[in-house]
């Protein structure tokens, strides 16, 4: 007998034992007003909003806080209820904020709905608010003491669901009683672990997120920034809750699910989950990257066990350069059953990883490691293997064609002198040992440009020996397209920066390069067709000489072999997005369609160009796996003393001395307990989502 | 030995159950006592553990054995420090208490009995003699000649404890009505003295001796001043959970303040009274749930005033500032001139001058009446006292002369 059977204003509801009046009701989607009834908080009955009468006893009930009981007959409508809500209606409204439509929370909030369902209005009442600043202190949550109307909630979800107890009901400066952080604290003093529970269980825009900290969007994703910015998806707060608790191969596998190359990721990802981090508001974003390095650190490709193969299909499928992208689409093509072959020009796989990405930064032995697991998984790698044509493919009896090619042809500035002498590009000269080209290393180097790769330029030519290096770029400090640390790093071992200038000509002695004439630029900007408009500063004119000169202003795609493409006025592939390329079983991804980005922009796009391949062959396009457990995970957080305060680590550079001159990784990742310490600072933006959501009467069948 | 449950003593509490019911009510481990400060400050508590610390020791003592708990306790609030080594003396275990939510976290737990420490005193005093008159430590205050802490058998009524402790009203007055039970009492006209001062009748109007207090209030009184006031201290008690307490005693204090000053509104007399009867079904606790009695116990005896107050903007006993002037008694008005200080410049006089105050630049400020000797500075409501437009010689003015008086005098000068 563990059912009960009771009657709603007419309606037989059937429920557990055990289960409260609003609990039956809501699981038949009857509507019984609310305000501090929330179903993953411990019930209250303060609000009053939930009378109901119940026949055979005196008074009403609040329903949220009496249990359902065989043969009960509850009436949630009455004249007496209906006087009985709006008088608890009419008071909270004479100690609110009259006007809603200035409110953040317009037409998002309960207390506005309940004020339509029951149609109050506070003229009978003395207004009883004495208005307060908005407490806008705090850079991720507003708070708007003026909008409060003490239903607990936030006290309750902060305590009880939790654990961390921060908020209650204190007296405010009028003695009266007010929600409010414990001893008045600022959040961050208080231990507040910002989790944001709060926010989401408010029923008014008492409590808000500051704007601008999540996208619009549907709630489930927007919520969690970090694994919402990951290009690829990738389920951040998962692992990095994983490591914290001990579970490293695990966590290494939530990286795999849904990229093949985590441990090149920890290395050199342009990790958009850190810029997303809402924790970089409070004292530096989560060294998100660090922690999945750590985490792919210890893999022990355990998840194998778990990775699905579909049926071989006897597809066959070509794909086009063996970078990031295309092995990566070659991965999950292999896993869905396709026979794929993957055509290197270059001697080696991994493309800018092996070949661009100097080792310093990314050893070629790490992209190996990888490499061999997909080729574990039935990719075939042909290197040295330029191909000339679509032609030649679909001769080789390829079904589809995924042209991953990259972005791998420097751009050499038309500037009087380019041609000279010791002029060079910069993918060629990153490349200088791989294709042999004939360089002669000079003892003073000028890198024009001020992205990563003109970093990765400067920082080997000093690895080489070069004893004056520059890097001149258009850009002021801070503006830079290259990472802050490369920037730093860079200058540690002896890089001279020149920001914002703009190049003249290359000057020559004796027809070799000896140096760049640039102009100091005031401002410049890109019209609408990517072209530069520069405004520069009158007889600024200098030379920064140097014997050796790297442009590294760009790169292209070598697409020459592939005329039928349709490209666009960047010499990019044309594609719908998900990698078609209007012609019929011919995909694109990776850098040759969205220009030179990221490792992480090209897993992305591939795992795209994967899927649609799939479908195009007959396959259901689904490449997702799930290679871990489904969490289990605890809400219950509990207090962390000094938790606002708890500082950033990251990876630690190797001494100046050790790494200047040699070409061996020049970072060392967190030690286990760094790794911990690191994950702790995570403010698991997804336990927010994971809170039921409030419903309105509206959404309710019956009302 | 008597049987534990045939003791007849009641929890000196708030609410005054039978003690016995409680004791069999489960198996009890140990014994907590509240010696703890009276929310309103009264001195009872003070008072039992100076003049009776011993024998309510001796009770708790008893009831251990009794009931066979482990251990005893006593709870002191933290200013009753120096009474713990009293209990320690006896190996009586204290502890201090200084925020009541912790305490009640701490002590109210399962298996705890928890007991007024005056309890104690009745059940020492019961077992010493099964036909002793339980009494209660209350404190008499206000419009009587002699307030103090009295301990007050249980039976007598209201008068005879204005009576025969406070020995009767201050002199000249009457008494208004009562207020029995602290700032959530209930409120007895003068016509209800004979009410026994027992805890069912008080229960029985809603009051439960939230202390034990007994305020005698004369005819000079405004209950709508007074109610306002303790409204605004009750409002102060919630904890804020409950809507209709949090806001509606806030609420109810706000109405009352403006119909002392003149805003009452059409309607004001029925919102007060569905807030209170909201209050007592609607919240969860005996705070919510009283904090209105001495609203809607006096808006049933006085509900007349009430509206007046609201409706014509009266006040007949001359206290609210907004519905009275000040004016100077022509008769007694000794022409000293301490009153010239008026900040608002306002008196007018001289040397040996009766001396007048212009209404209509007089702030009400009340000045003038405490620095005046002679208690000449007087206030009116409606009717406007018979008075000199001019300063004029002290002594020399009567109502006739002047020709101000209405009615007779007027008539017979004609």
């Amino acid at each position: 007998m563990n059912q009960v059977k009771i009657e709603i204003d007419g309606m037989e509801v059937y429920t557990q034992k055990g289960k409260t009046i609003m609990e039956a009701a809501e699981e038949a989607d009857i509507y019984i007003p609310h305000l501090c009834h929330h179903p993953d908080l411990h019930e209250e009955g303060g609000c009053r909003l939930c009378v109901v009468e119940i026949n055979g006893r005196e008074e009403s009930h609040t329903a949220c806080t009496t249990l359902a009981e065989e043969g009960m007959s509850v009436t949630t409508k009455s004249e007496n209820l209906d006087q009985m809500r709006r008088l608890s209606m009419e008071l909270m409204l004479a100690n609110h904020v009259d006007d809603c439509t200035t409110c953040p929370k317009y037409l998002k909030c309960e207390l506005q709905s309940l004020i339509q369902y029951l149609g109050v209005s506070t003229s009978r009442l003395r207004r009883t608010l004495n208005a307060v600043n908005v407490e806008t202190g705090n850079p991720l949550i507003i708070r708007d003491p003026n909008r409060c109307v003490a239903c607990g909630r936030c006290v309750r979800v902060c305590r009880d669901v939790r654990g961390v107890g921060i908020l209650g009901f204190h007296k405010n400066e009028e003695v009266r009683t007010a929600v409010g952080v414990n001893g008045g604290l600022a959040l961050a003093k208080a231990d507040c672990r910002f989790c944001g529970a709060c926010v989401e269980v408010c029923p008014t825009g008492a409590l808000q997120d500051k704007k601008g900290t999540f996208q619009e969007g549907n709630r489930e994703d927007v919520l969690i920034p970090c694994k919402q910015e990951c290009p690829a998806g990738i389920n951040v707060p998962k692992y990095v809750r994983l490591i914290k608790e001990g579970k490293y191969e695990e966590a290494a596998a939530v990286v795999r699910e849904k990229a093949p190359f985590p441990k090149s990721l920890g290395l050199v990802c342009m990790r958009f989950c850190e810029s997303a981090c809402r924790r970089k508001e409070i004292n530096g974003a989560v060294s998100i990257r660090e922690l999945k390095r750590f985490a792919a650190g210890h893999d022990t490709y355990r998840w194998k066990e778990k990775s699905v193969f579909k049926p071989q299909t006897g597809k066959r499928v070509a794909v086009v350069g063996a970078g990031p992208a295309g092995l990566t689409a070659a991965y999950y093509l292999a896993k869905s059953g396709h026979a794929v072959d993957v055509f290197e020009k270059l001697p080696v796989a991994g493309g800018m990883l092996s070949a661009g990405i100097p080792d310093y930064r990314l050893p070629a032995q790490i992209v190996e490691e990888e490499i061999a697991v997909i080729r574990e998984a039935g990719v075939k790698i042909f290197t040295n293997r330029k191909i000339s044509s679509l032609e030649e493919l679909k001769n080789l009896g390829y079904e589809a064609i995924l042209i991953a090619a990259g972005t791998d042809k420097g751009v050499r500035i038309p500037l009087p002198g380019a041609e000279l002498l010791n002029v060079h590009v910069n993918i060629d000269f990153l490349r200088r040992n791989l294709l042999s080209t004939p360089m002669e290393l000079k003892d003073s180097v000028v890198v024009l440009g001020g992205g990563n790769v003109a970093f990765d330029c400067a920082r080997t030519a000093k690895r080489l020996g070069c004893r004056e290096v520059s890097v001149v770029c258009l850009e002021e400090e801070g503006s830079m397209t290259a990472g802050e640390e490369e920037i730093t790093e860079a200058r540690e071992e002896g890089i001279r920066i020149y920001n914002g200038r703009t190049f003249v000509r290359i000057i020559e002695n004796g027809g070799k390069a000896a140096g760049v004439l640039c102009r100091k630029v005031e401002s410049f900007t890109f019209d609408e067709n990517r072209k530069l408009i520069l405004t520069v500063k009158e007889d600024s004119d200098h030379v920064i000489s140097g014997e050796m000169v790297i442009f590294s202003t760009g790169q292209k795609p070598d697409l020459e072999s592939f005329e039928e493409l349709t490209l666009n006025p960047r010499g990019l592939v044309e594609t719908d997005g998900s990698g078609n390329t209007g012609i019929k079983g011919v995909f694109a991804a990776g850098d040759a369609v969205t220009g030179t980005a990221s490792v992480i922009q090209a897993i992305a796009g591939a795992r795209k160009a994967a899927s649609e391949i799939d479908r195009y062959l007959g396959g259901d396009g689904n490449i997702e796996e799930c290679l871990t457990e489904d969490e289990e995970v605890n809400g219950f957080i509990g207090k962390a003393e000094g938790f606002a305060d708890f500082g950033r680590r990251t990876y630690r550079c190797i001494s100046l001395d050790q790494r200047k001159d040699n070409f061996h990784l020049m970072t060392e990742g967190f030690e286990e307990t760094e790794a911990i310490c690191e994950a702790e600072r995570c403010l698991q933006c997804d336990l927010r989502p994971r809170l039921t959501r409030s419903r309105f009467w509206t959404e309710y069948q019956y009302k | 030995m008597m049987e534990t449950d045939r003791i007849e003593i009641f929890g000196h509490g708030i609410k005054g159950r039978p003690s016995a019911e409680r004791w069999s009510s489960r198996e009890w481990k140990e014994l907590v006592c509240l010696f703890l400060e009276d929310q309103s400050g009264c001195g009872n508590m003070a008072y039992l553990l100076e003049h009776h610390l011993d024998e309510a020791i001796s009770g708790m003592e008893a009831l251990k054995d009794r009931l066979q708990l482990s251990s005893i306790c006593a709870l002191l609030s933290k200013n009753y420090e120096r009474y713990a080594e009293k209990f320690k003396v006896k190996g009586i275990e204290t502890k201090l208490a200084d925020a009541t939510k912790e305490t009640q976290k701490e002590v109210f737990k399962e298996g705890v009995l928890v007991h007024h420490g005056e309890t104690m005193l009745a059940l020492h005093q019961y077992l010493e003699d099964e036909n002793y008159v339980p009494h209660k430590i209350v404190t008499v205050t206000g419009d009587i000649m002699e307030p103090g802490i009295y301990e007050i058998p249980f039976g007598i009524t209201l008068e005879e404890i204005i009576t025969k402790y406070g020995k009767g009203v201050t002199a000249g007055k009457t008494v208004k009505f009562i207020s029995a039970g602290g700032g959530m009492g209930a409120v007895y006209g003068a016509d209800e003295l004979n009410t026994p001062f027992t805890y069912s009748s008080l229960l029985k109007d809603g009051t439960m001796l939230e202390s034990a207090k007994i305020e005698v209030f004369s005819n000079d009184t405004c209950i709508v001043g007074w109610t306002s006031e303790r409204m605004l201290l009750n409002s102060r008690k919630t904890c804020g959970t409950c809507v209709y307490c949090r806001e509606g005693i806030y609420q109810l204090f706000r109405i009352l303040q403006d119909a002392t000053e003149g805003k009452g509104r059409e309607g004001d007399v029925s919102v007060m009274k569905e807030i209170c009867d909201t209050l007592k079904a609607g919240t969860l606790c005996d705070i919510g749930r009283t904090a209105a009695v001495p609203l809607s116990t006096a808006m049933k005896k006085f509900g007349e005033e009430f509206e007046k107050h609201i409706d014509r903007k009266i006040c007949q006993s001359l206290s609210c500032i907004s519905y009275v002037n000040f004016y100077i008694d022509p008769a007694v008005c000794n022409g000293c001139g301490q009153c010239m200080t008026c900040p608002e410049h306002a008196i007018r006089g001289g040397e040996n001058l009766i001396h007048i105050i212009d209404t209509d630049l007089c702030s009400k400020c009340g000045k003038c009446s405490k620095v005046c000797s002679s208690n000449a500075v007087k206030r009116y409501g409606t009717v406007k006292p018979a008075l000199p437009s001019e300063p004029s010689e002290v002594g020399s003015f009567s109502a006739e002369s002047n020709g101000m008086k209405k009615g007779l005098g007027r008539r017979r000068r004609m």
